[in-house]
C-alpha cells in the first residue's frame, strides 16, 4: 500500500511536470537580453536591437517579441515608426516590418540619423481595437 | 637679499605655469565631452571596398581611372575634365562660388575628398554610388555636356586605351551596349577618386592623445581651438548634423540658406534629389551595379520622399573644411566666419520646422566666434 501511495504521488508529480512543459512550449516567451519591455493590460513586447549597440546615423535591425497577457503569441500585424517629438519628424527611410513566428517581428532598415530624444511607436490591434505602446530614447 | 627672494617666488610661479597650463587646457572638457570627442574618429576609418565596381581598390584601375579624369576630351567640347572643377591644387574643388564649365551651374563644386566615405553624392543626393555621380557629372549639359556616344568614339579611338582597357576587362565581362561602355568609364574613374582621403589634422592629434591620456599632446592643441570644440559640442549644437570621423551624418538639412536660384526658380534640394534617385539606373541596386545586395541598396529602396526634403541640402563634411570656401550649396557664404556668422544670427523665420527648432541662432560674442573658426580651420591637415 504505501508504495502505491509514493508511486501515485510521483506519477501525479512527473504528470504535472510534463503538463508544465507542454504549457510552456506553448507560452509567448519575451527576449532574452531584451534592450526594451513595454507593457499595457493587453500586451508585453520586448525587443532588441542587432547590433546591440546603436549609432547615430548607421542602419540597424529591431528584432520584437509581441505576447498578449494571456502568454499567447500576438499574431495580428504590428504598425512601427520612429519619431524624434519634439522636433515632429521621423526617419528618412520607411521599414520594412516581416512577420516571423510566434509573436516575433523582424524590422529592417532603421536609421536614427540625428542625436538627440527618439520614440519607439508600435501599433497593435486587440479585439478590433488600436493600441500603441511607445517608448521613448536618447540616442548618443 | 629682498631681490634674490623675488626672482625665486617669480621663478617658481613661471615653473608652476609652464608645468599646469597643459592639465589645466584639457580639464576644460568634461567626460561626456571626451566620449562626444572620441566618436569623431580615429581617422582614416578602415578601408573598404565598394562591391557595386568591379574595379574598387585595384591599383591597374586606380591608374587609369586617373587619367580618364583628367582627359577633357570626355566633355563633347573637349575642354572640360573632371579636374577642371575638381582642381587637386584646390582640395579637388574649384574655389569658386558656383561650378561654371559647359554652363553655370546652380551649386558651388564640393570637394571629392573623403567622398569614398558619403553615402549619398551631390548636394540632393541624387545619386547612391560614386560611379553614378560622375556619369551624371558626364552628362550633364552644364557641367561636362558629354554622351555615351561621345565618350564611346573618343575611348575606342585611343589605342592607349584600348591596351589598358583590354588588360582590365577579362574577355566574357567586357560591355557590349554603349551604356555598359560608359559606366565602365564612370567606374574607372571612381576607383580613383576613392583614393582620395584627406590626412590626419590637429583636431585628431588632440583625440588621440584623449585616447590615450597622454597630457602633454593634448596640450599642443592650441586652447583656441579647445574653446571653439567646446562650442561645437555643446551650446552650438554642430554635432547635430557634423557627427563622426567624416563630421556629417551623411543625410540633409536646411540650415536657412535660400534656394531661390532667381526670382521664380527654386533649387528643390533633397526633394528633387530622391526623385532622381529613384529616376536613375546608375545606383546600387540598378542596373548597372556589380553588387545588388547590402545596406545601402536597402537603404536606397526604403527612402522617404518628403515634404520637408524641400530646400534640405546635404550636410557636408568638416573635414579639410578651411582648403574648401566658399561654402553652402550655392556657394554663398565666402569664408568659415562668415559661415559663423550665419548661424550666429541665424534667421529662425527662414527655417521649415513644425516642432522645436534645432537650428537656433547662437549669438556668438567676436572671441567665441574666433574660437569656433580656430576648432573648424584645426580640422584640416597640417600644414608643412
Amino acid at each position: 500500500m504505501k508504495l502505491n501511495k509514493t508511486a501515485i504521488i510521483f506519477t501525479v508529480l512527473f504528470l504535472s511536470s510534463l503538463a508544465n512543459q507542454v504549457a510552456f512550449a506553448d507560452a509567448c516567451l519575451p527576449l532574452e537580453n531584451a534592450r526594451g519591455t513595454l507593457e499595457n493590460s493587453d500586451f508585453n513586447l520586448t525587443y532588441k536591437t542587432d547590433p546591440l549597440k546603436i549609432s547615430v546615423s548607421k542602419p540597424f535591425v529591431l528584432h520584437v517579441k509581441i505576447c498578449k497577457i494571456d502568454e499567447t503569441p500576438y499574431k495580428q500585424n504590428l504598425k512601427f515608426d520612429a519619431m524624434m517629438p519634439k522636433h515632429r519628424h521621423g526617419m528618412n527611410f520607411t521599414p520594412n516590418i516581416s512577420k516571423q513566428s510566434s509573436g516575433l517581428f523582424l524590422i529592417e532598415g532603421m536609421l536614427l540619423h540625428m542625436p538627440g530624444q527618439w520614440q519607439y511607436k508600435f501599433d497593435l490591434k486587440s479585439n478590433g481595437q488600436k493600441t500603441q505602446l511607445t517608448n521613448d530614447f536618447l540616442l548618443k | 637679499m629682498k631681490t634674490p627672494s623675488i626672482c625665486i617666488l617669480l621663478l617658481s610661479v613661471y615653473i608652476f605655469l609652464c608645468f599646469s597650463l597643459p592639465v589645466r587646457a584639457t580639464q576644460i572638457f568634461t567626460e561626456e565631452e571626451k566620449t562626444k570627442i572620441l566618436a569623431h574618429g580615429p581617422w582614416p576609418p578602415k578601408a573598404s571596398i565598394d562591391h557595386t565596381n568591379r574595379f574598387s581598390g585595384k591599383s591597374d584601375a586606380i591608374s587609369l581611372g586617373e587619367i580618364l579624369f583628367n582627359d577633357k576630351n570626355l566633355s563633347s567640347s573637349g575642354e572640360f575634365s573632371c579636374s577642371t572643377c575638381h582642381n587637386k591644387d584646390k582640395k579637388f574643388s574649384d574655389g569658386l562660388k558656383v561650378a561654371l564649365a559647359s554652363g553655370v551651374n546652380p551649386r558651388n563644386t564640393p570637394s571629392l575628398i573623403n567622398s569614398k566615405f558619403q553615402r549619398w553624392f551631390g548636394w540632393g543626393g541624387s545619386v547612391d554610388t560614386l560611379w553614378g555621380v560622375g556619369l551624371r557629372a558626364m552628362l550633364n549639359p552644364l557641367e561636362m555636356n558629354s554622351s555615351a556616344e561621345h565618350v564611346n568614339k573618343y575611348v575606342s579611338s585611343n589605342q592607349n586605351y584600348i591596351l589598358k582597357l583590354n588588360d582590365l576587362l577579362a574577355p566574357g565581362k567586357r560591355p557590349e551596349t554603349i551604356d555598359e561602355k560608359l559606366v565602365i568609364i564612370g567606374k574607372l574613374i571612381a576607383s580613383y577618386v576613392e583614393t582620395l582621403i584627406s590626412e590626419e589634422t590637429p583636431f585628431d592629434g588632440f583625440r588621440r592623445a584623449i585616447e590615450q591620456d597622454n597630457q602633454k599632446a593634448m596640450g599642443a592643441y592650441p586652447l583656441q581651438a579647445k574653446r571653439g570644440l567646446k562650442i561645437f559640442l555643446g551650446r552650438g549644437q554642430c554635432t547635430v548634423c557634423h557627427f563622426g570621423p567624416l563630421f556629417t551624418n551623411k543625410e540633409f538639412a536646411d540650415v536657412g540658406i535660400p534656394y531661390f536660384i532667381k526670382p521664380g526658380v527654386v533649387d528643390k534640394g533633397r526633394y528633387q534629389g530622391i526623385r532622381d534617385l529613384k529616376a536613375t539606373p546608375f545606383t546600387r541596386g540598378g542596373t548597372y551595379s556589380d553588387n545588388k545586395t547590402g545596406t545601402q541598396t536597402y537603404l536606397t529602396n526604403r527612402i522617404k520622399l518628403q515634404h520637408r526634403n524641400w530646400g534640405e541640402f546635404r550636410v557636408p563634411s568638416l573635414r579639410s573644411v578651411a582648403n574648401t570656401a566658399p561654402y553652402m550649396h550655392n556657394g554663398s557664404l565666402k569664408s568659415l566666419t562668415e559661415v559663423v556668422d550665419h548661424y550666429s544670427e541665424l534667421n529662425e523665420d527662414r527655417l521649415h520646422t513644425d516642432g522645436v527648432a534645432i537650428l537656433k541662432s547662437l549669438n556668438l560674442t567676436p572671441a567665441e566666434k574666433s574660437d569656433l573658426v580656430a576648432f573648424l580651420e584645426s580640422l584640416s591637415p597640417y600644414t608643412p
